[in-house]
């Protein structure tokens, strides 16, 4: 039982880094961060 | 260049997720507060809509379920599964709209905006919460149906147990654990999808705060509130199959 | 059920014939009321999104501002010019429901058929490979199901803006998970049959053991899911829409005609009730034409 909580802990914590990582990219990819932060 | 966007995006990303993990996602391109400050504002809102929203659907769920187990295939049992199967068909936005419609307007029983007091959650808890009744129910329909075909009901009726008791203490308490973990999984959902319930009843939730930012480019407030609410729903769905792996060897032993 | 049966010679034997496989389903599909209702509404939905060009009485482009927001033919107000009313700009709210169908039925059946073939190749593999295949696969469907799909189709339609071609690019890649589950598990139960073994023996290769055999038999549980993912691809590009962040105006998408309406929801109500109503019918029926593709498909589940 406890073996497979740790697992589950541990693909938890896979699976948020990879939303961190996944939404982080999609936010910057969309076009240069800084021209979006100074406006047109 | 404060905002260290000349650095290399691996080098942004690691310092984003340093400062994330201590709680410190930066401030909005929007307003002046940092990130967390706005999150602490709106989650609770967001939180007690969605409970309230849970609630709800299992305050109707559970019962509705029990009842067309205990009455199957009569009026009762079809009633419910019609109820239930309508509820998944009607999209929440125009629901939440219709809610607003009749209740506020026509009936005039509740206030239409605002986030004042209970009264104003009502509505946007059945508009949230509703969607997730049918799954808990007919869940808790299966689950209630396979216990009471059970050895171990049987068992216990024999015993000369009475039949309500019976249905009640045991079948209930087996059943309900899957019941426990797919609403841990709705309230994950429910989180997700406040935005649009909270924009149309104007309530200052997480949700909301997401959809504005998302239209003026508020990039680290966005960023933190899709990792805020995925964090909700992983924690919520590991909740969830634990639960169900907690249940799984004890189903052995029936 | 047995019919008596004839003395006459021969008709013993024809009677003891085995129905074929398929001919017992239709039977049973014909006799069961939910799939039946389900699929004479959407198949009157197709219809009408078809010929929508030819059954509209007016343009739903076209515009008239002295015909404003009048109410369907049922109100005292309302004239058979307009059966269902206009909407704020003048538009014959008719016309645009039955334009409106073929934009929901289209993004449905379209992002169903993607999302279904990315979901259920992932499921195959994983099911059929099993070991690291399986746990790469796995572990990126748990990714997906992580994301909360109304945000993240919110943020992603913002940034490339909402169409929509856009729609169902993004709804195919989001909607991808259950296939992929179900077919996974499906497969998985399957790989050790006696059919893939035999055809094994035979020398078949790989790929045409997996489409020629394995394929086949997962259509029925494929049909049911592609059925959930369509009504759930049409409720979020209403959702979406509605949002504003979806199919954009001047074409007509339901959602879109809820959120034009909605500023004057209170005092006539069916701007909003008509694309509402009518989308939960389109929706339910579509649910009960997958409820019914289940139960007729396997009859011993509920009764």
């Amino acid at each position: 039982m406890l073996t497979y909580i740790l697992r589950r802990l541990a693909v938890a914590l896979a699976v948020m880094l990879t939303v961190a990582v996944v939404s982080f990219l999609l936010l910057h990819l969309s076009g240069d961060l800084a021209t979006a932060i100074a406006g047109p | 260049m404060q905002y260290g966007l000349d650095r290399p995006m691996v080098t942004q990303f690691f310092e984003w997720l340093g400062s994330a993990l201590q709680l410190d996602f930066g401030r909005s391109f929007y307003f002046q507060n940092t990130v967390m400050e706005l999150v602490g504002e709106r989650l609770p809102i967001t939180l007690k809509l969605g409970a309230m929203s849970l609630l709800l659907a299992v305050a109707v769920a559970i019962p509705l379920g029990v009842a067309a187990a205990l009455y199957r295939d009569t009026w009762v049992d079809r009633l419910a599964l019609l109820v239930a199967t309508i509820g998944q068909a009607m999209p929440n936005f125009w629901f939440a709209l219709a809610l607003i419609v009749v209740f506020s307007v026509g009936l005039k029983w509740l206030p239409v905006a605002g986030n004042a007091s209970w009264q104003n959650f009502v509505l946007p808890a059945v508009a949230l919460g509703y969607y997730a009744m049918p799954s808990l129910m007919r869940l808790t329909r299966a689950g209630m149906l396979d216990v009471m075909g059970s050895d171990y009901i049987r068992t216990a009726r024999a015993k000369g147990l009475s039949p309500a008791r019976v249905v009640f203490k045991h079948a209930l308490r087996n059943a309900i654990i899957p019941v426990v973990a797919l609403a841990a999984v709705e309230l994950g959902f429910m989180l997700g999808g406040s935005v649009v319930i909270e924009s149309v009843y104007s309530l200052q939730g997480l949700g909301q705060l997401a959809w504005d930012s998302i239209a003026r480019n508020d990039y680290p407030v966005v960023q933190a509130v899709v990792l805020i609410i995925a964090t909700f729903y992983i924690a919520l769905t590991f909740v969830a199959d634990v639960l169900n792996a907690a249940l799984d060897p004890r189903m052995r032993t029936r | 059920m047995t019919t008596t049966s004839l003395p006459l010679p021969g008709t013993a034997a024809l009677a003891a014939l085995p129905v074929p496989a398929w001919r017992r389903t239709l039977r049973r599909a014909a006799g069961h009321r939910g799939l039946l209702i389900g699929s004479i509404v959407l198949g009157l939905a197709v219809l009408a999104a078809v010929l929508a060009p030819w059954l509209a009485p007016h343009d739903p482009f076209a515009q008239d501002v002295t015909q404003r927001l009048i109410p369907p033919v049922w109100h005292e107000r309302g004239t058979w010019e307009h059966v269902l009313g206009t909407d704020k700009l003048g538009r014959d709210y008719l016309s645009r429901l039955l334009y409106g169908a073929r934009v929901s039925l289209v993004i449905g059946f379209v992002t169903a058929l993607v999302a279904g073939l990315i979901g259920t190749t992932l499921g195959v593999l994983a099911g059929y490979f099993g070991g690291r295949v399986d746990a790469v696969v796995s572990y990126v469907i748990t990714c997906r199901l992580a994301m909360p799909v109304v945000l993240v189709a919110l943020a992603m339609a913002s940034l490339v803006g909402g169409s929509l071609k856009v729609v169902i690019v993004l709804l195919s890649l989001l909607l991808w998970d259950r296939f992929a589950i179900v077919t996974r598990s499906a497969t998985q139960q399957l790989r050790d049959a006696e059919f893939i073994a035999a055809a094994k023996s035979l020398g078949a290769s790989t790929p045409y053991i997996l489409v020629r055999e394995l394929l086949p038999n997962l259509m029925g549980a494929l049909t049911v899911v592609a059925t959930l993912e369509m009504a759930h691809a049409i409720l979020l590009e209403s959702t979406l829409s509605f949002l504003g962040l979806g199919v954009q105006p001047p074409t007509p998408s339901w959602g879109l005609m809820v959120a034009e309406g909605k500023a004057y929801m209170f005092f006539q109500p069916w701007v909003i009730m008509i694309p509402g109503v009518v989308l939960a019918v389109l929706v339910l029926a579509i649910n009960l034409v997958g409820d019914g593709i289940r139960d007729v498909a396997a009859p011993d589940g509920r009764h």
